[in-house]
């Protein structure tokens, strides 16, 4: 019997729910059963060589990289949001094959694999199958690629997990292998529990007990984790490949260090900038002491997040003016900022400077931040500067107390779409009496969490780019449990808002939109938002659902909040132009033994040999 | 009218205050008064100074030799030492010592304290480290103008970030404030460093007792030009410059905040074992089952105290073991273990042992050290473990019934100081001191008096013993005189104590003895000891022979050893953490020192063109590259390579094939004494030429003369 309760607003079976594939699930219905799970080894070469010792097995960067012309549209706009990952985290770079000796070749070969490290003269390639079509395993793959081995491949693995072999499936047991130092290097970092490279706690088991134990018991469900790089991840990169500088392309100020980060302000005197230590309840950055004003807020931006818990404010209108920016990376530059403040407003403008060192000359763009209550506050704003060098002012105009903290600049855009639910607790707390109650009254039988109004939370109306409406629900609690791991979901819905606007597209696919609960950490390289994405196509069930609305999708994901607020922010990316066209397709078909995608001098890719091998006379790759 | 209170222990004189200088201090001393204070310009380089960012050519490469002139004293041997470890520990920069490398730094006491700005010299570079520039803080400061880092108030937005305040600078001196454009200052991506040790302090060169730098952020005043040590900028700014990847790689740091408690695991799991503990949330952490602590009287907050971090610790409620991975130290035979413990019952012992393989179990147990209950609280321990290979593993070990709680684990490279003592409740010992201080200043009316006549105004450190078998005490004063009363003191004494020791030798001379107040903070890069040091010398009198009373009848230090903003206030520097202080010392005997270098073989060494070279691991007085020493003795370019002043020194000769010197077609080729130029294909040999070299030299400085001219 289901229940519908009083209120519910939706029917039971308004949502399509699309999982995350994980890459262990992925090649199994793929029919890929490698040694060490996703690890392809070259039949040429027989012994596997160390990266760590071994430069040899290193990249050149930027590491040229060609998608092929087969891979799908939502492979590709998760190849873009890994690349982002790259980009921002480390030193490592990739660019579009235009002929270089070596690249990496992106292909759907079915399942998701790579080799380990460069192996392949002038071809290597990397396969992107169905179900691989996340950024994280994506990322994975590439790590691969960089040179990096599974994390509980590592010699020392068992200090730090258990291996439960009973749990395992017959025959799997080769994905558990431990390798020595030779093959598999950590570069001299501690064991990662939340790597990307970290089989999850229940991989390969027959029932529903857990493969690998964690020695840290907080671990057992981080283990697996496919949000993004974890800090490990990205330092271990970043010293493979001898990264000196892997947060050029962020600017992240907590306003935790006396200097502020190289803030100044413009005008000194009674109303100014002032650092204030929420631990010691005083201002602090003076020599007198000062007694702070009434009203400025109890905790800083960064809330329960590990740090020190400071912030500035200003009581009455005053300016603080940045160091110049040397920024260069991307065109769009996503600025973020915590402010607290219920009077006035603040401005943050973008300035040319006079030079690399100089002083504020025309103002170029500008965004405004309304008046709140007296709750800290996200805000992001997409800056496109004119040139590489910029400063900003941060105004306050008004009478009152404003604070503002955990100001960032990241070169990679903003995601467009964003809404904040407020008063996270509560509305968990109500949601969940909710259920209980709704599952009390059912007496046992089947419910449908769905149905259950306090369950759900829905956005305002939002409009993508190309001007169709759409709506994100988020539902507390999931009608599934996974290993008893509770979860909330998030859904897309079109909206009917835009249905009177005659020039939109119908039906909406093609359409890559993603979602992602913002991970609040202030330091870009622990942050590691949950996300989701999907490609609307005609196939989709119900037929019609990307006809004029009304109708929706679904992911799984549990959250971290802060300040009692969740973020979640989305992207919709119109991909029905995409290019697919690459120089691979010059090549097509090229198998055999030592052939590879090759590059003429007139830019013409062909099928040719892989280095040093050359063509000899009966059409076969052979020594010179 | 003096008033000497009772319970004065000692006379009114009965220290020597060795006062820390300034490199400002020691240039107008050795009458030194260059540009940019300390930064010297080479002779033949006319005025163009070049960028170091957008330079490589001007940097180093490493590790970098450097050779000290035997005319370099002990106390400048001792602070070298002391400043290689701070580069060593905090950048990747290196020195070597100079075994005819083509490029090395040699330092002289040459009068006053200065360099060159990044790697200008060809052979051989000086640096001076004169008459008072013997402190650490300033040989790191000219080895940083060396590396080619420049003051930081010269940074060309440095307006925005300090007022100069012109009417306060003496005349005359006003040079010492110049901007500089990028194309010579390079910040390197890094904020403005208030307090790097490459910035003048607030009263720099100033005429009366106001400030010439103000700081647009207060808090900074008495922190511009902090004499200490490295700050994190600094280190970072080093490292920027020379692409360092790994500058912590001899340093392992465990504050315990992440969840994977830096790689350390339990050794069983059980009911007693090594929690994670949250003093923020007052909670365990690292297990998803909630775990009451209720019932456990853990610590309310975590060693790091007061330093700004997440406040995580460990504890175990009964014996259990915590082991590491394998440590993989290689750069010092010394590696310096500290640990913070928290326990009243029981044993703590920390033990090193060798490893099965890299990444192996635990083999053979090779040292350890035990650590006594501390009555709950947070007690600071060190200990030096010499590794008998490379790779160990350390296994952390309680035994008791109790409660026990560790923190703030790190492994350092370098020696530990070997003495130590702490003075606990800073701040009760430091009001009593002030309560006295001020009721002898009443009933003295107005008279002159002495602090160190005051009994609560000092606290005396156990007995120490010296590597040579001497005692010593170290005396700690909350308040130095009148004049400087917001500092402490610190002053080293002989005690008797080891008077009936026959093998010890007297007067206790040449012995590098160096206090230090030990910044507690866990994170080493952030971590900035005060620090101090004098080498005991035979012009200091009776004082170093064997002490007839209780002590040596004068303490050595310094009265303004440490500024009271540093001790409570400064947030660079955590020195009374947990109400503690942290005293630490160190004595070196130097009487042996080896002086010999092979600069002594070079001397005299000076004119035009001149450096010290080697050949054959012998040294000479050679020509500087890349000239030659010519018929005449003099050093001079090459046959065929024309003298350019105006070029950098290590390209100041040019090629006269690259300046057109030879018609179109022909072609220019170097012979014995010149160049000679043929037709296209020819094959012209040596012999043709008749010309001398110098004569060829005159005929193209002519037409160089003449290419000028046409440009
Ligand atoms: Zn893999
Ligand atoms: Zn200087």
């Amino acid at each position: 019997m289901k229940v519908f309760l009083l209120g519910a607003a939706f029917g039971a079976n308004n949502v399509v729910d699309i999982d995350d594939v994980t890459i262990e699930s992925a090649n199994k219905q793929a029919g890929i059963d490698l040694r060490d799970g996703d690890i392809m080894r070259s039949p040429h070469a027989s012994s596997m060589r160390s990266t760590l010792n071994d430069d040899y097995y290193r990249w050149n960067l930027p590491i040229p990289v060609e998608m092929s012309s087969q891979m799908n549209l939502k492979a590709r706009g998760e190849y873009l949001e890994a690349m982002v990952e790259y980009e921002l985290r480390t030193c490592v770079s990739f660019k579009p094959w235009e002929g270089e000796d070596d690249f990496i070749s992106i292909y759907p070969l079915g399942g998701c694999w790579s080799y380990v490290g460069h192996v392949y003269p002038s071809q290597q390639n990397v396969s992107i199958g169905n179900g691989c079509e996340w950024s994280v395993t994506i990322e994975h793959e590439l790590m691969h690629a960089l040179g990096i081995y599974h994390e509980q491949s590592r010699p020392d693995r068992d200090d730090y997990i258990f291996l439960d072999l009973e749990q395992v499936e017959d025959g799997k047991e080769h994905n558990f292998n431990k390798y020595d130092l030779e093959f598999v290097s950590p570069v001299d970092t501690p064991y990662a529990y939340d790597s990307i490279m970290h089989y999850g706690a229940y991989s390969f088991n027959v029932a529903d007990k857990p493969t690998l134990v964690p020695r840290i018991e907080f671990f057992t469900p981080i283990l697996g984790q496919r949000k993004t790089f974890s800090p490990l991840d990205a330092e271990r990169i970043n010293k493979l490949y001898y990264c000196d500088n892997p947060l050029r392309k962020t600017f992240n100020c907590n306003f935790n260090e006396f200097n502020i980060c190289g803030f100044v302000n413009e005008k000194l005197g009674v109303d100014k900038w002032t650092q204030y230590d929420v631990e010691s309840k005083s201002v602090i950055g003076q020599i007198d002491a000062i007694m702070p004003p009434a009203g400025v807020p109890l905790i800083d931006a960064s809330a329960d997040i590990i740090d020190s818990g400071r912030y500035v404010y200003t009581q009455g209108k005053s300016s603080l003016v940045s160091r110049v920016y040397n920024h260069y990376a991307s065109e769009d530059q996503c600025v973020v900022m915590w402010t607290n403040f219920d009077q006035g407003k603040i401005d943050v403008e973008f300035w040319s400077a006079t030079d690399d060192y100089g002083e504020l000359d025309k103002l170029q763009d500008s965004f405004t931040i309304e008046a709140g209550d007296k709750k800290w506050r996200y805000n992001q704003y997409n800056y496109r500067p004119e040139q590489s060098k910029f400063k900003v002012r941060i105004t306050y105009s008004g009478t009152g107390i404003a604070a503002i903290d955990d100001f960032s600049i990241q070169e990679a855009p903003c995601r467009p779409h964003w809404f904040t639910i407020e008063d996270v607790q509560q509305k968990m707390d109500a949601a969940k009496a909710a259920v209980d109650a709704a599952e009390q009254a059912a007496n046992g039988e089947e419910i449908d969490y769905l149905d259950i109004a306090e369950n759900s939370h829905w956005s305002d109306v939002m409009y993508a780019k190309s001007g169709h409406s759409f709506k994100i629900r988020w539902v507390w609690i999931a009608n599934r449990k996974i290993y008893g791991e509770t979860y909330s979901s998030a859904y897309l819905y079109l909206s009917n808002d835009s249905n009177n606007n005659g020039e939109l597209f119908w039906p909406f696919i093609d359409q890559f939109f993603k979602i992602f609960a913002r991970d609040q950490n202030p330091n870009v390289l622990e942050r590691m938002d949950n996300q989701w994405s999907y490609v609307s196509r005609t196939q989709d069930e119900p037929a019609g659902n990307w006809e004029k609305p009304v109708d929706e999708i679904s992911p799984k994901g549990y959250v971290k909040t802060k300040h009692d607020t969740l973020i979640i922010q989305a992207q919709v990316e119109d991909m029905r132009k995409t290019d697919k066209s690459t120089p691979l397709d010059g090549c097509e078909p090229c198998y055999g033994s030592g052939r590879a995608c090759r590059m003429n001098q007139a830019g013409e890719s062909y099928c040719g040999c892989m280095e040093p091998l050359v063509l000899d006379a009966n059409g076969q790759c052979d020594c010179a | 009218m003096k008033v000497f209170l009772l319970g004065a222990a000692f006379g009114a004189n009965n220290v020597v205050d060795v006062d820390d200088i300034t490199i400002e201090e020691a240039n107008e001393r050795a009458g030194i008064d260059l540009r940019d204070g300390d930064i010297m310009r080479s002779a033949y380089a006319s005025g163009n100074l070049r960028s170091t960012l957008n330079d490589e050519y001007y940097r180093w490469k490493l590790p970098i030799p450097v050779e000290l002139s035997s005319a370099m004293n002990l106390k400048a041997r001792g602070e070298y030492l002391e400043s290689l470890i701070e580069y060593e520990l905090r950048t990747c920069v290196s020195f070597k010592p100079w075994e005819g490398e083509d490029d090395f730094i040699s330092i002289y006491p040459l009068g006053g304290c200065w360099s060159y700005v990044g790697h200008v010299y060809p052979s051989q570079q000086n640096v001076s480290i004169g008459s008072g520039c013997e402190w650490s803080v300033t040989i790191e400061h000219e080895l940083m103008h060396a590396l080619g880092i420049y003051h930081e108030q010269s940074r060309p937005d440095r307006d925005d970030y300090i007022f100069l305040d012109l009417e306060q600078v003496q005349e005359g001196k006003e040079h010492n404030f110049n901007k500089y454009d990028l194309e010579y200052v390079s910040p390197v991506d890094t904020p403005y460093a208030y307090d790097s040790i490459m910035h003048y302090s607030a009263y720099s060169f100033n005429v009366a007792d106001k400030p010439t730098l103000v700081p647009r952020i207060e808090y900074f005043t008495p922190v511009l030009g902090q004499r200490k040590t490295f700050s994190p900028l600094d280190a970072e700014r080093i490292n920027k410059l020379y692409y360092c990847d790994n500058p912590l790689r001899k340093t392992f740091n465990c504050n315990f905040n992440e969840f994977n408690i830096c790689g350390f695991v339990n050794e069983h799991l059980g009911e007693d074992k090594w929690t994670h503990y949250d003093v923020a949330s007052q909670s365990v952490i690292g297990q998803i089952e909630d775990i009451s602590t209720e019932d456990l009287e853990l610590p309310d907050l975590d060693a790091s105290g007061d330093v700004i971090d997440s406040g995580r610790f460990l504890y175990t409620d009964g014996a259990s073991s915590l082991v590491s991975r394998v440590f993989n130290h290689y750069a010092s035979e010394d590696q310096c273990v500290v640990i913070w413990s928290n326990f009243k019952e029981g044993n703590l012992s920390v033990e090193f042992w060798s490893a099965t393989e890299d990444y192996g179990e635990l083999d053979q147990q090779q040292d350890s050290f035990k650590i006594e209950a501390s009555g709950g609280k947070w007690r600071y321990n060190q200990y030096n473990f010499k590794p008998k290979q490379s790779k160990f593993k350390v296994r952390i070990n309680y035994e008791g019934k109790d409660l026990a709680a560790i923190d703030d684990f790190s492994i350092q490279e370098a020696p530990c100081r070997p003495y130590g003592f702490v003075i606990e409740n800073v701040r009760e010992k430091f009001d009593a001191a002030k309560r006295a201080v001020e009721a002898a200043e009443m009933a003295a009316n107005g008279g002159e008096i002495d602090y160190l006549e005051i009994a609560e105004n000092s606290f005396w450190s156990d007995v120490m013993f010296a590597p040579t078998g001497h005692a010593f005490k170290i005396r700690w004063v909350w308040f130095a005189k009148q004049t400087r009363k917001t500092y402490s003191s610190a002053y080293l004494y002989l005690s008797n104590a080891s008077n009936d020791n026959e093998e010890l030798f007297w007067p206790f001379m040449d012995q590098f003895f160096k206090i230090f107040a030990r910044d507690q903070n866990p994170n080493v890069l952030e971590r900035m000891d005060n620090q101090w040091s004098y080498v005991t010398r035979i012009e200091d009198g009776n004082n170093w022979e064997m002490p007839t009373g209780e002590t040596s009848p004068k303490g050595y230090g310094r009265e303004g050893f440490i500024s009271h903003f540093d001790l409570f206030t400064n947030q660079h520097g955590y020195y009374t953490k947990h109400d503690t202080l942290i005293v630490q010392a160190s004595i070196e005997d130097m009487r042996e020192t080896d002086r010999s270098t092979p600069l002594d073989d070079c001397e005299p060494c000076y004119g035009n063109g001149r450096a010290c070279k080697m050949s054959g691991g012998k040294s000479y007085c050679g020509c500087r590259d890349p000239l030659v020493e010519k018929e005449n003795g003099e050093c001079d370019c090459a046959p065929g390579y024309l003298y350019v002043p105006t070029n950098p020194l290590r390209e100041i000769c040019v090629d006269v094939c690259d300046l057109d010197f030879c018609a179109a077609g022909e072609t220019c080729s170097h012979v014995d004494g010149g160049v000679i130029c043929g037709e296209q294909g020819s094959t012209t040999t040596a012999s043709t030429t008749t010309s001398t070299s110098s004569a060829v030299t005159e005929i193209l400085s002519a037409a160089y003369l003449l290419l000028s001219l046409i440009i």
